[in-house]
């Protein structure tokens, strides 16, 4: 009895083993190069135009996977609910699987499609899926770019701001990332405490500076505040790069594997204005001591005038300012002998792509049409106070000065940091840009660090 | 009788081990293969690069700096936990009333999460303008507190440290009085009798016959500072600076970024083979340090 009592569990104990095991394995075996591309399947996907009006007799139910950085509290998420309720209706056999995964998307998506796991769309920063895009996973987008848009008026590309989708194709012109929103930098600051002191918004770097010691030295309020984290110390450099050298300045100095562009007068000279300002103490005092977000809360409290960031700071803030604080915006100004321009305008986009292998490719493109409709467009920048990428769509009236310089006809769209990749970005060139802010480094040792550092990288490529 | 305790024995280890082989030997064997490739993560395409990824560590000054940092956390802040739990172990054990609720209290702070720490020191005492210590300074005109900027690129890290200590104190505290108790009270009656003194006795009595349960605590907090993330990721906000990287903090920013988009796979997994190596070597320098001497008591 005690003999088959011992084998029954060891039996027991083995299929306890051996079943979660040959599960895994089973899911671990459909990788990416096994499932079922839908390379051929997509090329044989009506090019043609999809109308929401077009139905086929008894349509299959299908779902579309979208994986999402928001998390379902946010504003982004009520809208993109929103649309799903609103394109259920119009098609009641698609059904949207949304997953608010958060921050690190970009991240989960890469173990999850790892591990087998289906994902049709998913959406991040555009340069953070750079790398997806770079791997060949994601569909190009060009031939669905150029039927109609869902609003029917010219095709979808047109729809967009001009360049936006482009900015980001690869050397091939192939673009695989459809641009839903968009942040631009520049200063922003409040009017009411402003016009209460007299002070107006520079259109040059010299009326910056007269303005900054004005404020300064006439007043208890800090000209210009910043939180010390990593990306955020690097915008006055990047900008006044783009407005000396004018946009790709700083990209042309990332491509150079010798490094040696990083010694052109240009690099040095806007290190040397970012430097002015801080020598001459107008950032805030003791701002190196912020933890992210006391540097930017400070604008909301009328202890800082200005700040330079994206425009997503009038959304992180908007439970902080105070009533009668009304947002003002100014671009960067332009620098004397600079060849860059107050219409030159960095952008951080978010946006969404689609991958290779999803079966329902020409789905999920009709349902991003129709999210990028100018009304749906047009919901989404007002909730959450962002930028749409579509001309039509309008937005917040908190960023109507942005958008009056994104309606100019004048207007030159450029990626955040000229466009380097994350990589590069976070080492040599945030490491650097960081040591030169804090002062550890001087302007010319900045120039000979992102010079090696430039090669090293290059080298380790 | 034996061959049957034997197969008994087996039947009931042959399932841990199989899943000990499967899901921590096996992806640790992978990791090494792993950091001789050129891998992004996001597809199965790896490029064999050799010794490439490990070539690069010592060259690469964010790597250098992070590593710093951890044998900075491991060796400082190991000998101020340490040393802050005897003098806690002392007190506690001299005979104070009210034993327990102190012990609760100095243990308090390693068992609420790591994450709530960060919150409380890095906004709310640290902070240069509305912090508790700054405040403190102002309201007792103690100019030097008033203007100290605890959390600038100087200080930064030891602030951290500061609360890392006074996190991780009490468990320590726990693991030596455990150890305390375990030695017979005669001893120390004798060591009084023979007019030993207090620091005496703790140094030729306490210290030696803790030897086997400091051996443990010394090795278990090297491995927790090496690999420590927490705090330290999440002490400035939402991007950890590079003040404040560690060798697991580096880790997960080359593998997947944080905020600028990095994946590089392949070369994390050769920092993560560097530090199990290196926690390897410091278990075998501490069990040399600290001989191990059997006393039976």
């Amino acid at each position: 009895m005690k003999k088959f009592l011992m084998c029954l569990l060891t039996v027991i104990l083995a299929l306890c083993l051996v079943v979660p095991v040959v599960s895994c394995k089973g899911a671990a075996e459909t990788t990416i190069a096994e499932t079922t591309v839908a390379e051929a399947t997509t090329a044989e996907a009506t090019v043609a135009e999809t109308t929401p009006a077009e139905t086929t007799a008894a349509p299959e139910p299908k779902t579309i996977v979208w994986w999402t950085l928001f998390n379902e509290n946010e504003a982004y998420a009520d809208v993109f609910k929103e649309w799903v309720a609103d394109y259920k209706e119009i098609h009641p056999e698609i059904t949207i699987d949304i997953q608010w995964i958060g921050r690190d998307n970009i991240s989960k998506v890469a173990a999850a499609r790892g591990a087998g796991e289906v994902i049709d769309i998913m959406d991040q920063g555009v340069g953070g899926m750079v790398p997806i895009i770079q791997e060949g996973q994601t569909l190009a987008l060009n031939d669905y770019l150029n039927t109609p848009s869902f609003d029917g008026n010219g095709t979808w590309l047109e729809s967009f701001i001009p360049g936006i989708n482009e900015n980001y194709a690869d050397a091939n012109g192939q673009i695989s990332a459809i641009i839903y929103g968009l942040y631009s930098y520049g200063i922003f600051y409040d009017k009411k405490l402003w016009s209460d002191n007299g002070w107006n918004p520079p259109s040059t770097w010299d009326e910056l500076l007269a303005l900054c010691e004005k404020i300064k030295t006439e007043s208890n309020v800090a000209p210009i505040t910043i939180d010390p984290a990593d990306s955020y110390m690097a915008f006055w450099y990047w900008n006044l790069l783009v407005r000396l050298g004018g946009t790709g300045t700083l990209y042309n100095a990332y491509m150079d594997k010798t490094g040696e562009k990083w010694g052109d007068q240009v690099y040095l000279q806007a290190a040397e204005l970012q430097q002015e300002l801080l020598d001459k103490g107008y950032f805030i005092n003791g701002f190196s001591g912020f933890t992210y977000p006391e540097g930017q809360k400070r604008l909301a409290t009328r202890e800082a005038a200005m700040l330079l960031c994206a425009s997503w700071v009038i959304n992180e803030l908007k439970d902080i300012v105070p009533e009668d604080f009304e947002w003002g915006f100014f671009s960067v100004p332009s620098v004397s002998g600079g060849v860059g321009k107050t219409t030159d305008m960095a952008y951080w986009p978010l946006g969404w792509v689609i991958f290779k292998d999803s079966k329902v490719a020409p789905e999920a493109i009709d349902f991003l049409k129709f999210c990028t409709s100018a009304s749906n467009a047009q919901k989404l920048a007002e909730a959450t106070i962002s930028l749409s990428s579509i001309k039509a769509a309008g937005t917040s009236p908190l960023l109507q000065d942005m958008k009056a310089l994104f309606d100019d006809p004048n207007i030159k769209t450029f990626l955040t940091e000229d466009g380097i990749p994350g990589d590069y970005a976070a080492s040599p060139f945030f490491k650097n840009q960081n040591d030169l802010f804090l002062d550890k480094i001087s302007t010319t040792k900045f120039i000979e660090e992102m010079k090696k550092g430039t090669k090293a990288y290059w080298e380790n490529k | 009788m034996k061959k049957r305790r034997n197969f008994i024995a087996w039947v009931f280890l042959v399932p841990s081990f199989v899943f000990y082989l499967i899901f921590i030997i096996y992806p640790a064997l992978n990791a090494f293969r792993v950091s001789f490739y050129k891998w992004s993560g996001f597809s199965s395409n790896m490029e064999f690069i050799g010794l490439k990824n490990f070539g690069r560590l010592f060259l690469d000054e964010d790597f250098l700096r992070s590593l710093e940092n951890t044998i900075l956390l491991m060796v400082i802040g190991g000998i101020a936990v340490f040393v802050i739990a005897f003098i806690f172990s002392v007190f506690l054990s001299s005979g104070i009333r009210g034993k327990k609720l102190y012990r609760s209290i100095i243990l308090f702070p390693f068992i609420v999460a790591p994450v709530i720490h960060s919150v409380y020191w890095g906004l709310l005492v640290f902070s240069p303008s509305s912090g508790l210590l700054n405040q403190l300074g102002k309201l007792l005109r103690i100019k030097p507190l008033q203007d100290f900027i605890f959390l600038n690129s100087k200080h930064m890290f030891w602030s951290a440290l500061f609360v890392l200590v006074w996190v991780s104190v009490g468990f320590y505290l726990i693991i030596i009085m455990a150890g305390m108790e375990r030695i017979p009270k005669d001893l120390y009656e004798s060591a009084m009798l023979e007019g030993m003194s207090e620091f005496q006795m703790f140094f030729k009595i306490t210290l030696p016959l803790l030897r086997d349960v400091l051996t443990v605590a010394i090795i278990f907090w090297c491995i927790n500072a090496i690999k420590h993330f927490e705090l330290f990721y999440s002490f400035k906000g939402i991007m950890p600076p590079r003040e404040l990287w560690t060798n697991a903090i580096y880790i997960y920013v080359i593998g997947f970024g944080h905020r600028t988009p990095i994946f590089q796979l392949g070369y994390a997994t050769a920092i993560g083979v560097v530090t199990f190596i290196l926690i390897i070597i410091i278990a075998v320098i501490v069990r040399k340090i600290i001989k191990r001497e059997s006393y039976e008591y």
